[in-house]
């Protein structure tokens, strides 16, 4: 029960990369799956990329600026625009990172990765 | 001359400490403590949200970033000129094995306030929540929309 959904990488320690967006993330163990959820406001749901390759799952997107209209007087900017990328690796009890879903709820980045049958506690009855 | 006017009053408009004092001492005292974490009667600090702001001719747009919030559960309040939004994120997800998890996100109560300047007609304020932002349209007075008027010299 030691498994902690590593994270090899935030955008930080990966500059070739040109993230500029460290999203902030939860990541729930349950009995059966696994739940990260990506705080993400003002994407769009199509502007995700979900990736799962080699046990590793990376989450990317990129959120632009709306172009500031002409007769803009004064701007002040605290969301950082550009994209983002995050990377988990996925543990072994998750089947082969195959069963993730996502869906993306009032700027929240849901998935949900199944754990394997086989990891799941299993009750013996006793004849 | 109009740019150089709304410059050196947007501050205002976002900083509520470099405000000036307010008609009574309750907006004084808010005014100091703006970006000082405040605290519910649980003693809990709220978190700030992020926020953009952009000042055009017509309007003060705000876009205030609070994501995984229930539209029902934002509140927007205008009160001697200060807008505040405030909320709470709840904590949905039970963690049953504490030990496999990882926990980033601010949870509890939000608190941000704006201060308005004069020119935006409080009664027409509208706000929208999208994909987790909210976003608030400020259209300014009539008056505050600056006119071309051409004046003939005789």
């Amino acid at each position: 029960m030691t498994y902690v959904l590593t994270n090899p990488g935030t955008c930080a320690q990966r500059t070739t990369r040109e993230a500029t967006l460290t999203p902030a993330v939860d990541i729930i163990e349950n009995t059966d799956n696994y739940t990260i959820s990506i705080d993400l406001p003002g994407f769009e749901k199509d502007g995700f990329k979900v990736v799962v390759h080699e046990g590793v799952l990376t989450v990317s997107g990129e959120r632009g600026r709306l172009e500031a209209p002409k007769d803009d007087l004064y701007r002040y900017y605290e969301r950082p625009a550009g994209t983002f990328y995050r990377a988990f690796r996925i543990p072994e009890d998750v089947v082969d990172g195959t069963d993730v879903k996502a869906e993306y709820v009032n700027g929240v980045l849901n998935l949900e990765l199944k754990k394997r049958e086989k990891a799941l506690p299993r009750t013996i009855s006793v004849q | 001359m109009i740019e150089k006017e709304v410059l050196t009053m947007l501050p205002e408009l976002w900083n509520r400490r470099g405000g000036l004092i307010g008609p009574t001492f309750d907006d004084f005292v808010e005014r100091f403590f703006y970006g000082w974490p405040s605290f519910d009667k649980t003693g809990e600090a709220a978190w700030t949200p992020r926020a953009d702001i952009h000042d055009s001719d017509k309007e003060v747009t705000i876009d205030v970033e609070i994501p995984g919030i229930p539209k029902e559960d934002i509140k927007v309040e205008i009160k001697n000129g200060l807008l505040t939004v405030t909320g709470e994120r709840k904590q949905e997800r039970k963690t049953e094995t504490p030990e496999g998890s990882r926990i980033e996100r601010h949870y509890g109560r939000f608190e941000r306030s704006f201060l308005l300047p004069e020119t935006v007609d409080e009664e027409k304020i509208a706000a929208g929540y999208t994909n987790g932002v909210l976003t608030l349209n400020l259209p300014k007075t009539e008056k505050a929309v600056p006119r071309e008027v051409t004046v003939a010299v005789k």
